[in-house]
């Protein structure tokens, strides 16, 4: 039962990852939106992961060292918007300024193939313990 | 002369040592799992283990580690101790995983656990053949 | 059926002694089957032992070598194979001698 909970682990990964993948591509969508004076801008937004316990499944043991993960929460990054002097912005304040969202793409591209990377990793780590699952049954064979 | 197949020290050392593979992967899934978690530190089991180990981990019996499962439903622990895995570094979240290494892991725990039930398949074989090739 | 002593009738005239033929593995003669057999077992055994030691020298990492353990595994298994067609030869030609008139 102890691969169930690889298996198990490596999907809380998974998850984790894909979700934070929607996050960073969130920002990047809205990298160049702008908001009309005096309303906020866009802000980056980031994942949290925290180590979780993987559900039990079957009784499976939950032994300490071996914890899943997942996303406890969102975070806004509180980092300053980018001022660009645009005047005949439609959204420029009276001194001219508009406020971009606090996001750097080349940044957010970077984190994005870091999840994927991450996301590659967990599932080869799920693939490899369904395939040892499979080894155990080839005895009986 | 005793050919001692079915109760076998070494079948019982291998069946020990595949629950120890099992558990490996496990931790190295919870590693991986955990690659971007702040403050997350790389954990390992031992890939290798004496006789001695692997015997007497098989007949230390069920234990459960919290109080709400019941004896029965868990399956014997290994009776590895899982450790910090020391001399690596770590990120500006305190995090120390490094991919690599883990996937480095990962093949070598798979292949090892293949090797091992390739070679219980053959200890079982042996027995078969026993049995079946006796007819006279 | 006993064995018929054949003596020299005359004297002078020796005739060799005919023993009878025995088969099956407790001949003690040193020739034949059951030291075959024997040797059959102590060959599968032995190499059983090494097949395990091998085995428990990859778990416990004194060897990394795969195929040493590999190898070491198909012996064994070949040779507890070979003893084992031994043993059906013997006693087929064992059944086989039993059943000859005499």
């Amino acid at each position: 039962m102890s691969l169930m909970t690889a298996i198990e682990v490596g999907a809380s990964g998974l998850t984790a990852q894909r979700r934070r993948l929607e996050v960073l591509v969130g920002n990047l969508v809205n990298a160049g939106t702008t908001q009309p004076a005096g309303a906020e801008p866009y802000r980056r937004k980031d994942v949290v992961f925290t180590a979780a316990s993987p559900e039990a499944t079957f009784g499976a043991a939950l032994e300490d060292a071996v914890q899943g993960v997942e996303i406890s929460g969102l975070v806004t990054d509180r980092g300053d918007p980018v001022k660009k002097h645009e005047p005949n912005h439609p959204h420029a304040d009276k001194d001219g300024y508009v406020y971009y969202p606090n996001v750097n793409p080349m940044e957010e591209m970077v984190n994005v193939l870091s999840a994927t990377r991450s996301y590659e990793a967990n599932l080869q780590a799920v693939n490899m313990a369904k395939e040892m699952q499979q080894k155990t049954l080839e005895i009986l064979r | 002369m005793k050919l001692d197949f079915i109760s076998n020290q070494t079948l019982d050392a291998m069946e020990s040592y595949l629950s120890r593979l099992s558990q490996r992967q496990q931790i190295v899934a919870s590693n991986l799992a955990n690659i971007d978690t702040p403050g997350y530190k790389t954990r390992d089991v031992s890939f290798h283990a004496t006789m001695q180990e692997l015997l007497a981990a098989r007949s230390s019996g069920l234990h459960t580690t919290r109080p709400e499962h019941h004896p029965g439903l868990i399956q014997p622990i290994p009776g590895a101790a899982a450790f910090e895995v020391q001399g690596l570094s770590s990120r500006a979240d305190l995090n120390n995983v490094d991919l690599d290494r883990e996937m480095l892991k990962l093949s070598e725990t798979s292949f090892a656990y293949s090797l091992i039930t390739q070679l219980v398949r053959g200890k079982f074989r042996t027995i078969a053949s026993s049995i079946n090739e006796g007819r006279v | 059926m006993e064995p018929i002593n054949i003596g020299p009738i005359h004297p002078n005239l020796q005739v060799p002694e005919i023993r009878t033929p025995r088969s099956g593995a407790g001949e003690k003669s040193g020739s034949g089957f059951g030291e075959i057999l024997k040797d059959a077992i102590s060959t599968a055994n032995e190499l059983q032992k090494q097949s395990d030691q091998q085995i428990q020298k990859f778990m416990s990492g004194e060897s990394q070598d795969l195929h040493t353990t590999v190898i070491a595994m198909q012996k064994a298994d070949l040779s507890f194979q070979m003893m084992m067609q031994v043993r059906n030869k013997i006693v087929q030609a064992y059944q086989e001698i039993m059943r000859m008139q005499v």
